[in-house]
């Protein structure tokens, strides 16, 4: 079982998730569709410095989606089966994310309100580099059990 | 110049707004998911060994990465020099999906647009499981850079 701890109060900090952005990741994510093997990868703009290099960028860069699933991460791991089947995500990535970046992934409460017998949360999230940049902005919801659930 | 109309502008003009694009079909076995699950690198045993939906299940990104293709697909006419990049997507999960499920990925073009002379397309995504139940939808908003200029990082 993942162990969590439920954010579900204004305010709350939802308990942040770090990876780094190494090659190795990036290939298993973005070298795999179609067909190939977990130790094979296409080569592209985010799994080889020559293609990268072909569209001007100074390395390979992590793919939007790969840093949003460190976002899914961070909510899975705080919200369990409530985030899985009532989530929403909507997120931009504002900054390109480059090879052996360190990404943060963060989130906050930022209000709350009764949906039927459950509480959906509305949440800030954004992921940010080792430079204190941030790269990707967004927000989420999901709906909770309220907290007079069961009394 | 994005008022020029060079190959790459023409080919996003020929783009129809409402078309559909897919869908793709594909079976998710646990090899695959072992490779997005490792890409993440948090070891979430949910994707690999059990959850509490009774078995491994897919992790999302998965499902989106494939709805990320079919705007690909759409936008492969163009050969920008500045390549793609993904912007972003707006998601809701449903319910989640069991390792092994075959899903089908049916995909609309939903907006194009062109703004600061980067190509925009928006598409709208929907993922079925093999008994046909909407288990996502969403919408993936994918750019391509006439320029390599035009991409940043800090």
């Amino acid at each position: 079982m993942v162990t969590r701890t439920m954010p579900t109060n204004v305010g709350d900090e939802v308990p942040a998730v770090v990876q780094t952005m190494d090659i190795g990741k990036m290939r298993l994510f973005s070298g795999g569709f179609p067909g190939a093997a977990y130790h094979e990868f296409n080569k592209n703009q985010h799994t080889d410095a020559d293609a990268a290099a072909r569209v001007g960028r100074p390395k390979p860069i992590a793919q939007g989606l790969h840093i949003g699933g460190l976002l899914q991460e961070m909510l899975i791991s705080a919200y369990g089966e409530h985030w899985l089947t009532t989530g929403k995500l909507s997120w931009r990535c504002i900054n390109m994310i480059l090879e052996d970046d360190i990404i943060t992934a963060r989130g906050k409460v930022g209000g709350a309100s009764k949906e039927g017998a459950s509480s959906r949360l509305d949440l800030q999230v954004w992921c940010e580099n080792h430079r204190g940049t941030t790269v990707l902005v967004g927000g989420a919801s999901v709906l909770v059990p309220a907290p007079d659930d069961g009394r | 110049m994005t008022s020029e109309m060079t190959p790459d502008r023409a080919a996003f003009e020929k783009l129809e707004v409402g078309v559909p694009v897919g869908p793709t079909v594909r079976l998710l076995d646990a090899e695959t998911v072992r490779r997005y699950a490792d890409s993440l690198g948090t070891g979430n045993p949910w994707f690999v060994k059990d959850s509490p939906f009774g078995g491994p299940i897919v992790p999302p990104c998965i499902l989106e990465n494939i709805a990320a293709d079919l705007g690909n697909r759409a936008l492969s006419q163009l050969e920008t020099k500045g390549g793609g990049l993904f912007a972003g997507i707006e998601v809701e999960y449903l319910k989640p999906v069991p390792v092994g499920t075959t899903v089908t990925v049916l995909g609309r073009v939903a907006d194009k647009y062109i703004r600061r002379d980067k190509y925009y397309l928006v598409t709208e995504f929907h993922v079925q499981d093999e008994a046909g139940t909407e288990v996502m939808t969403g919408r993936v908003l994918q750019a391509r850079l006439p320029s390599p200029e035009q991409a940043r990082w800090q």
